[in-house]
């Protein structure tokens, strides 16, 4: 008889059933641990990014007050700086019209006059005006000898401020003819191609006629045929053009990026919608600025030794050649701080300043300097206005020019981006991306957007619904068990048919219970992400119109412009530039 | 090795003529560029800007010879021809008046224009200027409505 010998697996299959159930219990338990930490990692990284972007903010607007800082502190110490080199010229300066005021009320005796006046002397060696104030002192008490020294040594320092300087003097006291020849004298001397700063104060003579009938005369005829002979090259005129573009674009203005912010952070295209506006928002800023120049009415004393006076102390004052390097850092320094600390736009700014502050310049460019940048040159309102006039036709052509040139880069619609990584919902749920533009109608746009976020999320969607095939498994156990049973007993087999059955029912109704709860927690999700996308598009949009509206705003002020310089109230001259 | 130098040069002759057809003529008096400053004639803009409205084909042959012969006294030099917006409607935007005063071509933003009207194109959608000049030294000169030129 052989007997079967029937080992009894059933421990260690029990053992390795509850072993797998473990399993995969702990394995679910971590990837649920693994999700969190993914999302924190998400999160991490996107609060990275963001202190990024801010830190990299911080760091340039930092850099900025640094510049700012710097060029407060430089221009204070450039000050000094030309104070302590150049401020004893102050007492002669001062001296000079003080020396004139006095001889008017007559109540100084010549002997103190020539004292200071030859004490000056001494203590400013090399200066031009010393010398000439010992030529008045000398000529109040009736010294030929002296004074015809003194004129030869002022002269020699600096013919053509000497030269200037009687002229004034002559005609403060009433020598017409005398102060004639001397203005003949200082033109003849000069190059229309390479004038000495000084010439500012003919300019500003003739705007106020200082120098009466015959040496205004003079002038106007000598400007006008320097103006002739000079404005027949084209490269002059456009050099002129140039000016006046240049000076047009000072008047650039700036953009408050907050106010577009969803735009700049959507569009690659933005710096050009930004330079649009800054361009022309010029317009009215130089609108404000020349009805300024226009209306300007200072009071004016009907005395004519004041206004010579005042020329004086002009020509006295703000000629003075070894200042100017130094004047031209703090010129170059307060537009720094003007600029708020942008160092390109304050290189843009002070380099009409700077050339103002050149030791020779062209009649020409004289002129238009006058008119762009009056406190440079050293002229003022008055002469501004003059000057204005008188460059007429070069500012209309620099504004047709400067609104031809930011029109032709003008666009009318951007491209739009919502890329991967927009926004936090986009990093977590791994966002395909959108491209767009603003011209696109809202609905299909926002459909496009939706039906790209529907694909973002398919993927995981289908992954985690429920599928008929987990009815497999389950279904096949109770197969197995419902057989064993009924080999049995067919009872037995019935109750365990209806048990497993059951089991099947409630762990397969577990199983998609579940499935529906994760598939309509990424739907919530999804939903959420596309309303914040539909969001930020929307908002992009509206910006960009809005930023149009303000651009065609802006740019429909050039007629206004236009009609300001041609109805300019001093443009007699103009006739001269055409 | 032997057929390399003879084929180089006999490219070398072919080569020259086309370049030479091709470039442009970009010498220019001082006293024709501003000539083109002149201010234009309000008939002159009136015209060339309403080109659009007159659908007598005889009419607007006329109009493009009185606008040639206006240009031609001017002294300007030679036009490449007049760019300015069209108002016939969907989907044309702009249209080209040849030198010859013959043709008038329409365009669609999607079609492109001929070669040195492409820089004038945003030009001639602002509102600011009536119709666009492009001379043929490569000059453009947009041309306000008041009839003095933009630049």
């Amino acid at each position: 008889m052989t007997e079967t010998i029937r080992i009894d697996y059933s421990p260690i299959t029990n053992r390795l059933d509850s072993l797998q159930y473990q399993l995969d219990a702990s394995v679910a338990d971590l990837q649920t641990g693994i999700g969190k930490i993914h999302q924190d990692l998400d999160t991490t990284t996107s609060e990275l990014r963001e202190l990024k972007a801010a830190f990299d903010e911080y760091v340039m607007a930092a850099q900025r007050t640094a510049n700012v800082q710097r060029s407060e502190t430089k221009v204070g110490t450039l000050k000094a700086e030309l104070d302590r080199q150049f401020g004893h010229y102050s007492v002669v300066r001062r001296s000079s019209v003080g020396l004139l005021q006095a001889f008017d009320v007559g109540n100084i005796t010549n002997e103190i006059a020539s004292a200071v006046s030859e004490e000056l002397m001494i203590e400013s060696p090399r200066y031009w005006l010393a010398p000439a104030l010992v030529a008045l002192a000398a000529w109040s008490r009736d010294d030929q000898e002296i004074a015809e020294k003194s004129v030869g040594a002022a002269f020699s320092r600096s013919p053509e401020k000497t030269s200037l300087f009687f002229s004034l003097v002559l005609r403060r006291q009433s020598r017409e003819e005398a102060s004639v020849r001397w203005l003949r004298h200082y033109f003849a001397a000069l190059d229309p191609t390479e004038l000495t700063r000084e010439f500012a104060v003919i300019l500003e003579a003739t705007a106020q006629n200082g120098f009466g009938a015959a040496g205004s005369a003079m002038c106007s005829e000598t400007l006008t045929r320097w103006n002739t002979e000079l404005r027949s090259r084209t490269d002059v005129v456009d050099a002129q053009i140039a000016k006046w573009v240049e000076e047009i674009k000072v008047h650039r203005g700036r953009v408050d990026t907050d106010q577009y912010a969803a735009l700049a952070y959507t569009s690659p295209q933005w710096p050009t919608v930004k330079a649009q506006l800054e361009s022309a928002a010029a317009l009215p800023s130089m609108i404000d600025d020349y009805t300024q120049v226009r209306e300007f009415d200072a009071p004016r004393s009907k005395i004519i030794e004041d206004h010579l006076d005042d020329l004086l102390e002009q020509l006295v004052t703000e000629y003075d050649e070894e200042e100017l390097p130094l004047r031209r850092d703090v010129a170059f320094h307060e537009a720094v701080i003007d600029e708020a600390g942008d160092l390109i736009r304050a290189e843009q700014r002070s380099a009409i300043q700077i050339e103002a502050l050149e030791e020779t310049i062209d009649a020409v460019s004289l002129q238009t300097l006058s008119a762009i940048a009056p406190k440079a040159v050293g002229v003022s309102v008055q002469t501004q206005r003059v000057a204005v006039g008188v460059g007429q036709q070069d500012f209309r052509s620099a504004t047709g020019r400067f609104t031809m040139d930011y029109r032709s880069r003008a666009v009318t619609a951007v491209p739009l981006g919502l890329g991967p990584k927009h926004s936090s919902y986009a990093q977590n749920l791994g966002f395909i991306g959108w491209t767009g533009s603003t011209d696109e109608p809202e609905e299909s746009a926002v459909r496009r957007l939706d039906a790209a976020w529907d694909q973002t999320v398919q993927a995981r969607i289908a992954e985690l619904s429920f599928k008929n095939t987990a009815y497999v498994v389950p279904s096949l156990i109770a197969l197995a068990v419902t057989v064993v049973g009924f080999l049995f007993n067919i009872v037995a087999g019935i109750v365990l048919l209806a048990i497993s059955a059951l089991a099947v029912y409630f762990y397969v109704d577990m199983g998609r219970k579940r499935a529906n709860r994760e598939v309509a927690q990424v739907q919530a999700a999804r939903d959420a992400a596309m309303q914040n996308s539909r969001d930020l598009l929307r908002r992009a949009v509206a910006e960009f119109v809005d930023a149009m509206h303000v651009y065609e705003e802006l740019d429909a002020t050039e007629p206004e412009l236009l009609r300001l310089i041609d109805t300019w109230p001093t443009a007699v001259n103009a006739k001269v530039s055409a | 090795m032997h057929s390399e130098p003879i084929e180089r040069r006999r490219s070398r002759l072919v080569g020259q003529p086309a370049r030479q057809t091709l470039a442009p003529m970009t010498v220019t008096s001082a006293y024709v560029k501003s000539q083109r400053m002149a201010p234009r004639s309000t008939e002159l803009v009136a015209a060339v800007s309403q080109m659009d409205v007159h659908s007598d084909e005889r009419f607007r042959r006329e109009a493009m010879a009185w606008i040639q012969d206006v240009y031609d006294e001017r002294g300007g030099g030679p036009l490449l021809g007049l760019f300015s917006r069209c108002y016939l409607g969907a989907p044309y935007v702009d249209h080209v008046m040849s030198p010859s005063g013959a043709i008038l071509q329409h365009f669609a933003p999607s079609q492109s224009v001929p070669p040195g009207f492409e820089p004038a194109r945003p030009l001639v959608r602002s509102s600011a200027y009536a119709y666009i000049e492009v001379y043929a030294d490569g000059e453009v000169i947009p041309i306000r409505e008041d009839g003095t030129s933009g630049i």
